[in-house]
């Protein structure tokens, strides 16, 4: 379809995110997060990127750019993740899906091992895992067991300290 | 050129004994380990809760009054692993090249193009300055040096602004800006406290002239009319900025003071150099030496477009 190629629409190689209403209300349902957190904000997606992003204006900008605002989550909606960077912004004013985690599984966690939870009172999915005022990043619940889903580099820079 | 000598730092630095008030000094602190600065990102956390595992690691530390919630470290400290900084919580950046956005003096509202943004230190100033209130757009060339810089607006979770990957002077001037950065890419003379000494002979500041007036000269043409702009520069050589700044000043562009903090010292843009005379509004920029402050090496000028 014309109006989905990018290439021409001036030089913009972003464009309105189509799913803006459904990613908001997954965000607000899967973690409490309040409805203001959201007035005025925008989100986008950019050619060739399955990220989406959120600035807190519209984007009255008609050029290539290769990031907008935060990037908030990363796949085809509903599959994919939230990211780090939006839980690390946004993760204290979360309300639901928050796991606090003492020391020992937090290293448990960082060597991508699982923990055992008790299903009454988490369900499935994205979680927020943090440890005292120290939000630790993105979590995932799956079959009643806790992983951590960190990168790589993160889970080796949090080990090292 | 091509014959001259390499220069060893000591060698290359001779030039500018006569516009160095403790040339001596200078050489000793030139050879100092640098202070980082560690900041608060005042979006996600406060000063008190970084101030306070500053004091639960016992690093040594001391307050910068010209900036919420910076820490200038003078002992071995490395953040970069922790996960305040792995969150966004905390940057860290050399005291000196926060001047440029203290020069700036962002406000919320305004739109601000940083020119060659690249890792985002100053991008990353700007928009906590800004409170999120306002249009950034961080700009540079290369892709290597945007992923750094995408990488490091992510980690602080700055929702006001966009990436661009650019070529500075083919930068379109179909939107136009309230205040532009021009951090030129520069011989980084200034680095010395931080960054190896690189071979180099002493016309080496001459390569990088072209590029910086014509990063300025595109400024302009992206500024607003009653707009600024702040040229900034981590070298010494006055061939890299009263000569550079000296080519845009005209009727319509002027220097204007720049309101640095008390605290701070620095030295005021030449009046001559070789034998060029300068205008007489150049001794309004500010040369940072890094025995004044204790910092590395720095240039800040202040333009506006009348």
């Amino acid at each position: 379809m014309i109006q989905e190629d990018f290439s021409l629409q001036n030089s913009e190689n972003y464009k309105p995110y189509e799913q803006s209403i459904e990613l908001v209300e997954f965000l607000k349902n899967q973690f409490g997060f309040p409805d203001d957190l959201f007035v005025g904000k925008s989100f986008y997606t950019i050619e060739n990127s399955n990220i989406v992003y959120m600035l807190n204006s519209e984007l009255d900008f008609h050029y290539k750019v290769t990031q907008i605002g935060i990037p908030v989550f990363k796949g085809e909606f509903p599959k994919g993740y939230v990211t780090n960077n939006f839980i690390y912004r946004y993760g204290k004013l979360a309300k639901k899906n928050v796991i606090e985690v003492d020391d020992n599984s937090i290293m448990t966690l960082l060597n991508r091992e699982g923990i055992s939870l008790s299903e009454e009172n988490y369900g499935n999915g994205h979680q927020i895992l943090k440890s005292g005022q120290k939000i630790l990043g993105r979590g995932w619940i799956r079959e009643g067991m806790l992983y951590f889903d960190g990168s790589k580099i993160w889970r080796q820079n949090l080990l090292d300290n | 050129m091509k014959n001259q000598p390499y220069l060893t730092y000591e060698e290359y630095v001779e030039k500018y004994r006569g516009i160095i008030d403790d040339f001596d000094n200078f050489l000793a602190y030139s050879k100092k380990p640098l202070p980082k600065i560690i900041w608060t990102n005042l979006l996600k956390t406060n000063p008190n809760h970084i101030e306070n595992l500053l004091i639960d690691d016992s690093v040594e530390y001391q307050k910068l009054d010209w900036w919420n919630g910076a820490f200038k470290i003078f002992s071995e400290y490395k953040p970069g692993k922790t996960i305040e900084f792995l969150s966004g919580q905390i940057h860290v950046q050399e005291e000196v090249s926060m001047l440029p956005v203290i020069a700036l003096d962002p406000q919320k509202g305004e739109s601000i193009l940083d020119m060659c943004a690249a890792p985002g230190n100053k991008t990353a100033g700007i928009c906590l300055r800004m409170n999120e209130q306002g249009f950034v757009v961080a700009n540079d060339l290369k892709s290597g040096r945007v992923a750094l810089l995408q990488n490091s607006l992510s980690r602080m979770g700055f929702t006001n602004v966009v990436v661009t990957q650019k070529d500075g002077t083919q930068i379109s001037d179909d939107f136009k800006y309230d205040k532009i950065l021009v951090d030129a890419p520069c011989s980084a003379e200034g680095n010395i406290r931080k960054s190896k000494w690189s071979r180099r002979n002493d016309s080496h500041s001459l390569k990088f002239q072209p590029i910086q007036i014509k990063l300025l000269n595109r400024a302009l043409k992206l500024l607003k009319d009653g707009g600024e702009i702040i040229y900034s520069t981590c070298t010494y050589s006055p061939d890299e900025n009263e000569v550079v700044v000296s080519s845009v000043i005209k009727d319509n562009v002027v220097l204007e003071t720049i309101n640095f903090p008390d605290t701070l010292k620095y030295s005021n843009g030449l009046k001559s150099w070789k034998d060029i005379e300068f205008h007489e509004s150049m001794n309004k920029c500010c040369r940072f030496w890094p025995h004044q402050n204790d910092t590395g090496g720095f240039f800040v000028a202040k333009l506006r477009k009348l």
